[in-house]
């Protein structure tokens, strides 16, 4: 076969007359065997390797994960939960459920006023309670006698400085109580008068 | 090393033995058959041998398997090392030969052809030089017997026009 010509059965009998040559000879050792055998087995050890350091990172992933989970919540505004009713409020009367929630209650004190001893917190929380009889038995009282004086309490809360969060929270927390006494669009107005200012103070 | 590691290292060997010339063939055809490189060459293929004995399953011919992976690292090595500059006559001494000096040139030119054909096509053709049958070629290629007879016309053509390009 010249440079340029060109037989695929003259390169078919070049590589047979090779492999007949080749015939007889040794041409793998036992050591290039064994060599190719060893450096395989070296790197078979990485994966282990590879996990372990996985195995590492996972653990410090989860420690880190559970102290930001145990690291104490900041503050938060009040929120009112949604008026669609939930399952538990499902087992409460047919009038319930309007009733806004107020969740996610914090537990240190806000930097709304200036904050008070905590005795005077309560006495000034007690104060107000003790304010409200009138709507603990609001079948004695007339409803717009009651609403009037619901009002009247909105009204003052308006220029209420609150001394901290959980003194306004417990305030909802009663007029809460109050409105579920009420029929549900008369208990929306009255909730809307009554939470805004307390809620515009937090 | 274990009994189950000293038996598939036996195995394992004796596999190699029964196909060492096919190994070695194709180590020559892609190092332009210097001694050195054919040397390295043949240390991959059985690296990635025994790297693939476990997971070989013996579904098909043990030469399929191992035409399989010595042809993909004869290509990956010539890969690597095509940009090299290979300008030098090889000396008696560098060059691996088994056949006459003609002949040895011969098969120089001939893989020079060989190399400029893609790898499939690569493939395709040192299989057919080996006579290895169709049923077979089509297993390593992973591809149907009237494929490979299709491609194998296409890759005779191929050669032609590059034979005569050359002569031109």
């Amino acid at each position: 076969m010249k440079r340029t010509d060109f037989d695929l059965d003259e390169m078919q009998r070049l590589w047979q007359k090779q492999s007949r040559a080749l015939e007889g000879h040794s041409l793998i050792s036992e050591d290039e065997m064994m060599r190719a055998m060893q450096s395989t087995r070296k790197a078979e050890v990485r994966p282990l390797h590879l996990w372990r350091r996985v195995a590492a990172v996972a653990a410090v992933l989860i420690v880190a994960a559970v102290a930001v989970w145990q690291w104490p919540a900041q503050p938060a505004t009040p929120q009112l939960a949604e008026a669609t009713p939930s399952p538990q409020n499902n087992q409460k009367t047919k009038n319930d459920q309007n009733i806004p929630i107020i969740q996610n209650t914090p537990k240190t004190p806000s930097l709304i006023a200036e904050v008070p001893a905590q005795k005077d917190v309560e006495r000034l929380v007690a104060a107000q309670i003790e304010e409200l009889p009138q709507f603990i038995s609001p079948v004695a009282v007339e409803e717009d006698a009651a609403d009037e004086t619901l009002l009247a309490q909105a009204s003052a809360s308006r220029n209420t400085v609150w001394p901290n969060r959980q003194a306004a929270t417990d305030t909802l927390t009663v007029y809460t109580t109050r409105l579920v006494q009420y029929e549900t669009p008369k208990r929306k107005s009255l909730t809307e008068t009554l939470f805004e200012p307390v809620l515009a103070s937090l | 090393m274990n009994q189950k590691t000293d038996t598939t290292g036996a195995a394992f060997t004796a596999m190699v033995k029964r196909n060492e010339a096919l190994i070695y063939k194709v180590c020559l055809a892609f190092t332009r058959q210097r001694r050195d490189e054919v040397q390295d060459l043949k240390q991959e293929v059985l690296c990635n041998l025994w790297r693939g004995y476990e997971g070989f399953r013996k579904e098909s011919k043990e030469s399929t398997w191992i035409y399989k992976v010595a042809l993909n690292t004869g290509l990956q090595y010539y890969h690597r090392n095509e940009r090299l500059p290979h300008t030098e006559e090889l000396t008696p001494q560098m060059a691996e030969r088994y056949v006459g000096e003609e002949d040895s040139r011969q098969l120089d030119r001939m893989y020079e052809l060989i190399h400029r054909l893609d790898d499939e096509e690569q493939k395709l053709v040192y299989l057919y030089i080996d006579k290895v049958s169709g049923k077979e070629m089509a297993e390593v290629l992973g591809i149907s017997e009237r494929n490979v007879r299709i491609r194998m016309f296409r890759v005779k053509e191929k050669l032609k026009r590059m034979a005569q390009y050359e002569k031109d």
